[in-house]
């Protein structure tokens, strides 16, 4: 019985191997094939923050950069944003000096608006790899609800140059990044810190009532 | 049967009764586009008017300069054409200019480049080419080749800088055009040898100059004494009406607005 535990085990541990190894495979194939190379290889990173200035509760400052130059961006809210700023003004590099020419006109809608994009106008060239894009949102009430999981989130595409198998440009849009999540602390409005506290407490009732 | 059809009538007449008023509720969406010199200001006020309304109304903001808002707005693109410019001869017909708030135009250049003060003769000698190094510019710390950072033709700030600066006088043709004021602020303030003009919403990063010995700042163009000063409008095709003739009246007449608008431009009143 035990040699034969024993032998199901080596079986199912090669089993496994196989598994692994033809997956492993699979993934390196469209990797090495440069005719199945993904449509955009670009990563952007970015995270919001709060925007005393715009606006105390509601107010955000969006960041981002990415490892590629990029043509245009798009930011998309899982709610409804009610303002952003219709021309970003500050792209910084590592070094911390404003960037010359990198430039984006945001439009889209305000109020019932779930996101909005900016393109880059001509002689403008767009962001540049590694450099910081930095701009501002804000929502009809502040993000800051609770549960923590009925936050907003927002997440960005950006539009790039890539180069096809033969080495010619086309344009792409990218897959959706998330933007980190501001930090609440210090953010919640006295009146929704009350509101919450009763929320939970009809939540209770709500329950027991079923 | 009979009256399983008359209650299925009845039901669906219900139903049209309650759908008709849902439609006839609808907000409306007012669509604007152009000026880029007012897109900032716009935002803001829509953002308080959305607040104060109770979000009576949807909003898009679109840009692409003045000229692309009075031409949206002539030919029924958009409800309200943004213009930072002075109405022109060449414009449609039966557009109305309303007049919502001033705004200074400043000069400026690279914070490590302080001017004293410029003159009308200077700033045309400067951005018409007939001074082409900074050593040429009385004041000027720095000496090199003047860089040029103007606006492209369908701004509305360029026509206006060309009114009030300029006068009859033409821009140097090597001057660096953009799109935006945003470029022209990150221009100059990548450039030490870089000079352009923005609207004051735009100066952070870089110096501005006074002109005629006046600084180019909120207070000094709130009392008029800034010369550099032009009107912001919100174009419309024949008198606003409806939606439009609501939120433009809460531009020019409310206090909550005024306020807003005071923030970094000059309100009408």
């Amino acid at each position: 019985v035990t040699k034969m535990r024993v032998g199901v085990r080596a079986h199912s541990r090669w089993r496994i191997a196989l598994v692994i190894g033809a997956l492993s495979v699979a993934c390196l194939i469209p990797l090495a094939s440069p005719g199945a190379a993904s449509a955009s290889t670009v990563v952007c990173g970015g995270r919001l923050k709060f925007d005393d200035n715009l606006a105390r509760f509601t107010g955000l400052i969006y960041r981002f950069k990415c490892t590629e130059n990029i043509l245009a961006f798009s930011i998309v809210s899982s709610k409804q944003i009610d303002f952003f700023n219709p021309e970003q003004l500050a792209y910084f590099d590592g070094a911390g000096t404003l960037g010359s020419g990198e430039l984006f006109s945001c439009e889209g809608p305000l109020g019932q608006g779930f996101g909005f994009g900016c393109d880059t106008r001509p002689p403008a060239l767009g962001m540049l790899a590694g450099h910081t894009l930095i701009g501002e949102l804000s929502f009809p009430e502040s993000p800051c609800v609770k549960p923590a999981s009925d936050r907003p989130h927002l997440w960005l595409t950006v539009t790039t140059t890539q180069n096809d198998v033969n080495g010619k440009p086309y344009t792409t849009s990218s897959q959706p990044f998330q933007l980190g999540g501001a930090k609440c602390k210090g953010h919640i409005p006295e009146a929704q810190q009350a509101g919450n506290g009763n929320g939970k407490r009809h939540g209770h009732r709500h329950h027991r009532h079923h | 049967v009979s009256n399983r059809l008359r209650r299925a009538a009845v039901l669906v007449s219900l139903a049209i009764f309650a759908a008709v008023p849902a439609v006839a509720q609808a907000k409306p969406t007012i669509t604007a586009s152009g000026s880029t010199s007012v897109a900032p200001l716009y935002a803001l006020l829509a953002k308080k008017y959305l607040k104060v309304c109770h979000h009576c109304v949807n909003f898009r903001l679109l840009q692409g300069g003045s000229d692309v808002g009075v031409s949206d707005v002539a030919h029924g693109r958009v409800s309200i054409g943004n213009s930072s410019r002075d109405p022109k001869p060449t414009d449609p017909g039966n557009l109305v200019f309303n007049p919502i708030a001033h705004d200074a135009i400043c000069i400026i250049t690279h914070k490590n480049n302080t001017i004293p003060s410029l003159d009308q003769a200077g700033v045309q000698a400067i951005f018409g080419g007939t001074i082409r190094d900074w050593s040429g510019v009385a004041g000027s710390p720095i000496s090199g080749t003047i860089d040029v950072d103007v606006r492209t033709a369908a701004s509305g700030t360029q026509d206006a800088f060309q009114k009030i600066f300029m006068g009859t006088n033409k821009i140097f043709t090597g001057a660096s055009q953009k799109a935006s004021n945003g470029l022209v602020q990150s221009a100059v303030a990548g450039d030490p040898n870089g000079v352009g003009y923005v609207s004051l919403a735009f100066t952070q990063g870089v110096t501005t100059v006074p002109y005629k010995g006046v600084p180019c700042t909120l207070r000094d163009a709130k009392s008029g004494a800034y010369g550099g000063i032009r009107t912001f409008y919100m174009v419309t095709l024949g008198p606003a009406q409806g939606a439009v003739k609501k939120w433009i009246k809460f531009v020019t007449h409310n206090k909550k607005a005024q306020k807003v608008i005071a923030t970094d431009w000059v309100p009408l009143h």
